[in-house]
């Protein structure tokens, strides 16, 4: 008890004492790194006590470009620090977190209960970060031009592993007589899980000959090759290949919505709009100072910039402010790991006291 | 009469065959070569837009525009140096082992032989595999460059044995027996005569191997070579990125720059190994002028 008391107590001291660092440089607006507002704060970050030492990032593939460039640019900032960012995804992510072998796992979904219970029994505590929405795209075929539009039940029906579909046309009845091709990532994928989960109402469960790759430009590739398929790949892939394959907009009872900023930002592309998150090791965050360092970069307006400069969505402000309250008040564990697609994340941190 | 119309008749259809086997092998030839020139030219109209100086020696970034190869090159060089310094004497004693003290066969060396054949045919990923249970989690010696060189060392120690056995076989008898005629033991003739003359053959079954091992990528992603280092590493129990790994993160990324990135990288590579096959082929050829 008594160790644990100390470790809050210095804790507290190294909050106090940055924050006291950063109403000294930002002129008392110490909102100024939470706000994405242009310009102005920028050297608030930069003029903070500089920090060194490693910190190993692994996990999500979909996470990982704003992961590199949060790296990179907090290495700026930091010219002493040691950064590592790896894409072994987001499931082997969370084993390399349970071992203890990374200070901070990225994941394109939350973690699962199984995941949560074995960081328990390791004593590991860690602190849940929503950093990014990401919504999975529907893409097809620029020469389809027939899926103008589907449904969620469509969707669930042509997916789900006891679909029947064979045929575009078993899909909806006005559609070509034409065989259905499907692909999409490997099951290490957080998108697969999702996918699954959001649409066939059961995680990892796909019918058996959907074409699974690794690389999402490869299933790109394939849909652009390939008139009858259809794919979901994570936002960025669609934004980066609108040349390439053609969205299908999802009816989720409400209407068909097309995914972009806008609609994954406000719910309304909706169940496929996910957050994107990172795990930091409690432990770490406590005694190296490079991580706090770089979870404070990675909420504040060089992180927001990682985040749209890699085609992801960033969380509404007030979402935000939430999160930041969240972590500066250092609550540990999930908030997510049993919550169906969809929810309003604002809501889930609305009950938390 | 007739039978010489027949025969003339089987003439001709003998020389078709000829004719069209001939074509076949030529398009069976002509196809490697034009998919080699496909793959080149691809290659390098999309790569030399990126190539320069900097490119070289910049550091890693997620922008595609800014980014350079420097870390990768010193990661690889890193690895592979040391992957040398584990497998060559490794292999070379093994082999020198295998050929010279033990001349008559019995059940173990047979074993081993069949057993260093068979490795030099099991997939890469499996050695990573290997590597990641013993030397990553086992050893504890993390995700590390000393992890990647073992299990490099692991995957090219098969192929230095086999080239160096190679190399030995290839030693005439003579040597050995005049030099024990004159009193040398064993190892002197070994040392004296056997290895200098089998050197340039064993050197450029090292160097294949080592090329070799420089374009793997599978085992290195399973024992934690990492897509970004922001940092140089500074010793063997660091962090580390190579060539291949950064040409494979950089294929699959989303933003389009990248895919001159990896075209850029794949030139790198192969001025690399055409370098170091380029001196295998140099000490081939000066072995056998000296024969």
């Amino acid at each position: 008890m008594k160790k644990i008391s100390i470790n809050s107590a210095s804790a507290a001291a190294i909050l106090i004492a940055s924050s006291f660092a950063f109403v000294g440089c930002s002129g008392g607006d110490n909102k100024g790194e939470a706000t994405p507002a242009p310009g102005a704060t920028t050297p608030a970050a930069g003029t903070t006590a500089k920090v060194s030492g490693k910190l190993t990032i692994d996990g999500s593939t979909t996470v990982y470009p704003i992961a590199q460039q949060m790296g990179e640019d907090f290495k700026t900032d930091n010219p002493d620090s040691d950064i590592t960012v790896n894409k072994s995804g987001t499931g082997s992510g969370f084993q390399k977190f349970v071992r203890g072998e990374i200070d901070i796992a990225t994941a394109s979904r939350s973690i699962q209960p199984k995941e949560d219970a074995d960081l328990k029994a390791k004593g590991i505590d860690y602190i849940e970060i929503p950093i990014a929405y990401d919504g999975v795209s529907v893409v097809v075929n620029p020469k389809n031009d027939w899926a103008t539009s589907l449904t969620t039940d469509e969707l669930k029906k042509a997916w789900s592993s006891t679909s029947t579909v064979k045929l575009w046309s078993d899909i909806r009845p006005t559609f070509p007589k034409e065989k259905i091709t499907f692909y999409g990532p490997t099951d290490n994928h957080g998108t697969y899980e999702y996918f699954t989960e959001a649409i066939n109402k059961k995680k990892n469960d796909l019918r058996a000959d959907c074409q699974k790759n690794q690389e999402y430009n490869a299933i790109v590739q394939s849909v652009n090759g390939d008139k009858d398929g259809i794919a979901y790949v994570g936002f960025n892939y669609y934004d980066q290949n609108k040349d390439k394959v053609k969205v299908v907009p999802v009816d989720a009872g409400k209407g068909a919505v097309a995914p972009s900023a806008a609609t994954i930002a406000d719910g309304t592309y909706t169940p496929l709009s996910r957050p994107l998150f990172i795990y930091v090791s409690k432990k770490a965050y406590d005694t190296k100072p490079q991580v706090k360092a770089f979870v404070e970069f990675a909420l504040g307006e060089k992180g927001n910039k990682a985040v749209t400069d890699s085609s992801y969505v960033l969380l509404p402000k007030d979402l935000h402010d939430l999160i930041l309250k969240h972590v500066s008040d250092e609550k540990t564990g999930t908030l997510f790991a049993t919550v169906a697609p969809g929810t309003k994340l604002a809501d889930l941190y609305s009950k938390v006291k | 009469m007739s039978l010489v119309a027949a025969s003339q008749k089987h003439m001709r259809m003998r020389k078709r065959k000829d004719a069209i086997f001939k074509v076949l092998c030529f398009f069976a030839a002509g196809l490697g070569v034009l998919l080699l020139v496909l793959f080149l030219y691809k290659i390098v109209t999309d790569g030399l837009v990126r190539l320069s100086w900097t490119f070289i020696v910049s550091n890693l970034s997620s922008r595609p525009q800014r980014t350079g190869i420097w870390p990768a090159i010193i990661g690889s060089t890193y690895v592979m140096t040391l992957t040398g310094i584990i497998a060559v004497p490794m292999g070379v004693g093994a082999a020198v082992y295998l050929q010279e003290f033990n001349t008559r066969k019995n059940r173990l060396t047979e074993f081993i032989q069949l057993n260093i054949a068979n490795l030099a045919g099991v997939p890469s990923i499996v050695y990573g595999m290997l590597g990641l249970a013993v030397f990553v989690r086992w050893m504890a010696l993390k995700e590390s460059i000393i992890s990647g060189a073992l299990t490099m060392s692991l995957l090219i120690l098969p192929m230095v044995i086999i080239i160096t056995q190679e190399a030995l076989k290839a030693v005439p008898r003579g040597y050995r027996d005049g030099s024990l005629a004159l009193g040398s033991t064993t190892w002197q003739a070994i040392r004296y005569q056997v290895l200098p003359a089998a050197a340039p053959g064993i050197l450029t079954g090292i160097i294949l191997s080592i090329s070799r091992a420089i374009g793997e990528t599978a085992p290195l992603i399973v024992v934690g070579a990492a897509a970004y280092v922001s940092s140089l590493p500074h010793g063997v129990g660091d962090r580390y990125t190579v060539l291949p790994i950064k040409i494979f993160d950089w294929a699959g990324e989303a933003k389009r720059g990248f895919n001159e990135d990896a075209a850029t990288a794949i030139l790198v590579l192969m001025v690399a190994l055409l370098v170091l096959n380029s001196i295998a082929i140099y000490l081939r050829s000066r072995s056998r002028s000296k024969a």
